[in-house]
């Protein structure tokens, strides 16, 4: 038992030192995660006999590449919104004041409703909202930081690709390397299968989003599709942001309660189909974990790390459950429980 | 202008293991292109005169390549001191049981002298198999192949052993 004791000790010191700094570590996990993906367009070119490092900066290049040429396409095209909407103006702000019309007639229908819409439009809480500006300005500041933070860290991670895990390895005392091999490897197919199931799961409601949207007439429903897509990579989000920016659109583009009650509409048959049909067809079959599991591990991450918990949730839940099911492997066979997988009958035909 | 590209572009280690890997009987039915996936699958660990390479009872997970030094194979089956069963060198391989039903090593494997070893985990052969059968199914062809002639060597110095109630028991190499 004591044998254990100083190497508990150890993890357990490692894991509260990294609680402690958790809000730090957010770019290193940002771009381990975005080197992981990146990392079998790596192998690809490794596999045809490429250098690591050539292949690696290459692969780095086309990346950043293709995020410049987003990034400008979104600023050209945000541009040229704004300029419509200049010219728009007039009529959205008209559609504005309907609205408030709207809102009127609704609070003397509804008196009760009173209180409620006082208090959001009070001065108070328009001060609230310009006291706080500033806060949320510094915690914009991280963002800046990440954005120039995460690419330089995913290049080294993508340079270093296999050595850290060789490295790992080399310090694993020799007897448990096996041991160690199969939690890495086994952990590396439980994310790899993960991303391609939360991949698939974000076209989906892409699709669905693209669909649904362009069948009642929306504009920009290909647009708004794309975005979707891109916040379905973070769990129980996708609907939501197709709620949000499709009702935003809706109210600009019709100004009636109709459109947005349509929107609405669609963003929760999107919800209904992910939770029922999506997530236990594709997310279950990938990871193995029952769908209960994976919305109280999302709930628990959500509550104690925010949106990054969210993210990260079910990833870190993956690596708990290879590493325990390792570990419990490895405690029966080393106290000499019965062997992990059972020993076939010998066919009653005999060997010719 | 070829040699221009190679030299910066290729990687020398590419064609060095290449080399070894083609001399390593497991891999006589792989083609020469498809050694590229097959790296991606291996992971090198150097071990020094004495470490424990696996050990007898302990979950077998892996495959051992060894592509320098020697190690000892040594099993204690009941009694107390160790018996050596052999001595294994550069290009042999062990622990391919391992690929194939993950139970209780047989034998204790010690590195006599430095060792480097290229180890391929079962859950990567599985992989190979769904993803580039050939390759997958190459491997397995000549395990299978390899597990007939033990067989046979052991039937013909046992015949009566295997009853058709009995469960295979693990006594093949580590």
């Amino acid at each position: 038992m004591g044998r254990y004791l100083v190497p508990a000790v150890l993890l357990a010191l490692a894991i509260y030192f990294i609680f402690q700094v958790h809000h730090v570590l957010l770019p290193f996990v940002l771009a381990a995660t975005l080197a992981y993906l990146l990392n079998p367009l790596t192998r690809l070119l490794e596999v045809r006999g490429i250098r690591h490092r050539i292949a690696a900066l290459g692969v780095f290049m086309l990346f950043m590449s293709l995020v410049l040429a987003a990034g400008y396409g979104v600023i050209t095209a945000a541009g040229h919104e704004a300029s419509r909407l200049s010219t728009d103006w007039p009529r959205v702000t008209a559609r504005f004041q309907e609205l408030a019309i709207i809102g009127r007639a609704l609070l003397d229908r509804f008196p009760a409703l009173e209180p409620i819409a006082q208090k959001l439009l009070s001065r108070e809480s328009a001060y609230g909202v310009l006291e706080k500006t500033p806060s949320m300005a510094l915690h914009a500041l991280p963002i800046v930081e990440i954005t120039f933070l995460v690419p330089f860290l995913t290049l080294f991670f993508l340079l270093d690709g296999g050595t850290l895990r060789d490295k790992a390895l080399g310090l694993v005392p020799a007897r448990y390397v096996e041991m160690m091999l199969s939690i890495l490897v086994e952990i590396d197919n439980s994310l790899g299968n993960y991303v391609r199931g939360l991949c698939i799961q974000a076209l989906f409601l892409g699709l669905l989003a693209g669909i649904g949207f362009s069948v009642i007439g929306l504009h920009y429903s290909v647009q708004i599709a794309v975005w979707v897509a891109a916040t379905s990579m973070i769990p129980l989000v996708g609907a939501i942001s197709a709620a949000l920016a499709g009702g935003l659109v809706a109210l600009v583009q019709w100004g009636t309660v109709a459109g947005v009650v349509k929107v609405l509409a669609i963003s929760t048959g999107i919800r209904l189909l992910d939770d029922w049909l999506l997530h236990p067809l594709i997310l279950r079959r990938a990871i193995h974990i029952h769908p209960a599991v994976t919305v109280f591990s999302l709930m628990a991450g959500g509550s104690l790390f925010g949106i990054w918990g969210l993210l990260f949730a079910v990833p870190v839940f993956c690596m708990v459950k290879v590493l325990m099911e390792v570990v419990w492997q490895w405690y029966r066979s080393e106290y000499g429980f019965q062997p992990p997988h059972p020993l076939p009958e010998i066919s009653h035909i005999p060997l010719i | 202008m070829a040699s221009w590209f190679s030299t910066i572009f290729l990687d020398p280690e590419f064609n060095r293991k290449r080399e070894f890997l083609q001399r390593v009987s497991l891999f006589q039915g792989i083609s020469r292109r498809e050694f590229g996936t097959l790296f991606q699958a291996l992971v090198s660990r150097d071990y020094q005169p004495g470490e424990m390479l696996c050990k007898e009872g302990d979950i077998g997970r892996a495959l051992f390549i060894l592509e320098s030094g020697t190690v000892e194979v040594t099993r204690k089956a009941g009694t107390s001191e160790p018996r050596r069963l052999a001595l294994l060198k550069s290009g042999d391989y062990f622990g391919e049981m391992s690929l194939i039903d993950e139970q209780p090593r047989t034998a204790t494997v010690i590195a006599t002298e430095p060792v480097r070893a290229y180890l391929l985990y079962k859950t990567e052969i599985d992989k190979l198999l769904r993803q580039a059968p050939h390759m997958g199914a190459a491997i397995m062809a000549h395990l299978a192949a390899l597990l007939a002639v033990r067989l046979r060597s052991h039937m013909s110095r046992m015949p009566f052993s295997l009853d058709s109630t009995d469960t295979i028991e693990p006594k093949v190499a580590a």
